[in-house]
C-alpha cells in the first residue's frame, strides 16, 4: 500500500488493527483475544496514555500473535504494528504520556468520571424544573 | 517406518507420521495444552502447545513427526508463549477458581500451575456472558469458555448424528450455544461424558459440584502432566 506523507501513521494502522479484530474468525486463542488486546493498546497510544511498557507489550504481544496464530490472519494481523514501531519509532514515542505525577499513564480521567457528569447534569436538569 | 526426532537435545525413535505431543509425552517430556485429547482429531484451537520445531514456532498438536526433526521446548521464549496463552485464556472470561465447581478437576487451573503463571499479564476483561440453564442437565456458564471447540466437534446426538453444541458469531462475539431439545434426549452417561469432556467450568453437570473434598479432586490425585506423560487418553 502507498500513503503519502499527509496521512496519520498510527491512525492507519489503528484501523488496521480494527480490522483484524473484525475479522478474526475466534477460532484459535492469540488472535481471538490477543487481537482485541493489541487494539485496546493501539488505541492508548493514539489518545496518548501510553507509556514506555505499553511499547514494549505491543512488540511483545504482536510477536506472540506473529508465532502461534493458526491462520495468515492472526499471523499478520500485528505486523502493521510490528514494521511502524520499527521504522517510526519517533511517532510513537511523540504520542508517550507526557503527564506529570501520574502513577498510571493508561488511566482515563474523562471516562473514570463520566458517570458523575451524567449524574451531575441530571441532577441540574432536576433542580431546574 | 521408524525415524529419529530431537527433542531439546537428546535423540529419540519415533514412528513417521505420529503427532509430536504424543511423541514428546512417550519420551517424558510434556507439553501442555488445553484443547488436544489424545486418541482424538486434532482441534488446534488452544495454540498453548506451541513449541519451536526446526526454529520455528509451531503448534505440537497439528505437527506429524518427521526424520530430523529439531524440536525445542524447554527453551525460554516459546516457554514464555505458552504462559501467555494460558495467561489470556483467564482475562479474556471470567474465572474465579475458589468458588468454581470445575476447581481442582479444571484443566485450565491444572496447565496453569504446571505453566507456574501467577497473574495474567494481559488486561483482565471481566465480560458479561449471560448463562445458559434452559437444558435439563447442564449449566452453561459462559464467561469460562474458552472456546475449544472439543463439545462442538465431539459430542453428537446419537440417533442423527447432528451437533448438539456449536459456537455462534465470530471472534470476540463468539459464544458456545446449546441445542436443548438434543441435549435434553442425552442418557445421563453421555451429558456427564460430554460436561467431563469440557476443560473448564462452562459445562457443568446440574447437581455436581464440590463433590469431592480438596486433596482428593482428580488433579490433586494425579497431575495432568503425570497423566499427560502416562498417555492417558480423556
Ligand atoms: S488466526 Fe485465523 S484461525 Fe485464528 S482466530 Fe484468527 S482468523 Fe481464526
Ligand atoms: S473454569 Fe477452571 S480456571 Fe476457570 S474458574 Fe473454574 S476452575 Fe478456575
Ligand atoms: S463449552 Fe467447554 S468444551 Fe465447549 S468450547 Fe467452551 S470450553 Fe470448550
Amino acid at each position: 500500500m502507498i500513503f503519502d506523507e499527509t496521512r496519520d501513521i498510527l491512525e492507519i494502522v489503528r484501523r488496521f488493527m480494527h480490522f483484524f479484530v473484525e475479522e478474526s474468525c475466534g477460532i484459535c486463542t492469540p488472535c481471538r483475544a490477543g487481537g482485541v488486546d493489541m487494539l485496546n493498546k493501539i488505541e492508548r497510544v493514539v489518545a496518548g496514555r501510553a507509556c514506555q511498557q505499553d511499547l514494549d507489550e505491543c512488540n511483545q504481544w504482536a510477536e506472540l500473535m506473529r508465532c502461534t496464530s493458526r491462520c495468515g490472519l492472526g499471523t499478520t494481523a500485528a505486523r502493521p504494528i510490528i514494521t511502524s514501531i520499527d521504522k517510526f519509532p519517533e511517532l510513537y514515542e511523540a504520542k508517550l504520556s507526557k503527564a506529570k505525577h501520574t502513577l498510571l499513564a493508561s488511566f482515563d480521567l474523562e471516562k473514570a468520571m463520566s458517570g458523575h457528569a451524567e449524574v451531575f447534569k441530571n441532577l441540574v436538569e432536576e433542580v431546574r424544573k | 517406518m521408524s525415524i529419529t526426532i530431537t527433542i531439546d537435545g537428546n535423540e529419540v525413535e519415533a514412528e513417521a507420521g505420529s503427532t509430536l505431543i504424543d511423541v514428546a509425552a512417550d519420551n517424558g517430556v510434556y507439553i501442555p495444552s488445553l484443547c488436544y485429547m489424545r486418541g482424538r482429531e486434532c482441534l488446534g484451537t488452544c495454540r498453548v502447545c506451541s513449541v519451536k520445531v526446526n526454529g520455528n514456532m509451531m503448534a505440537s498438536c497439528t505437527v506429524k513427526v518427521a526424520d530430523g526433526m529439531d524440536v525445542e521446548v524447554d527453551e525460554a521464549e516459546s516457554k514464555d508463549m505458552r504462559r501467555a496463552l494460558v495467561e489470556i485464556n483467564f482475562s479474556e472470561g471470567n474465572h474465579n477458581c475458589p468458588s468454581c465447581e470445575k476447581s481442582g478437576r479444571c484443566e485450565l487451573q491444572a496447565v496453569g500451575y504446571e505453566v507456574e503463571m501467577v497473574a495474567s499479564r494481559f488486561p483482565y476483561r471481566f465480560p458479561v456472558r449471560k448463562r445458559d440453564h434452559t437444558s435439563k442437565y447442564f449449566f452453561l456458564e459462559r464467561d469460562r469458555c474458552i472456546f475449544c471447540q472439543r463439545c462442538v466437534q465431539f459430542v453428537h446426538d446419537e440417533e442423527t448424528g447432528k451437533k448438539i453444541f456449536s459456537i455462534s458469531k465470530r471472534g470476540t462475539h463468539a459464544q458456545i450455544d446449546i441445542d436443548v431439545e438434543l441435549a435434553d434426549k442425552m442418557t445421563p452417561e453421555q451429558a456427564r461424558k460430554a460436561a467431563e469432556m469440557c476443560p473448564v467450568g462452562c459445562i457443568i453437570e446440574k447437581g455436581l459440584g464440590f463433590n469431592d473434598p480438596m486433596g482428593e479432586r482428580k488433579f490433586d490425585v494425579k497431575s495432568i502432566r503425570e497423566r499427560a506423560l502416562a498417555g492417558e487418553e480423556e
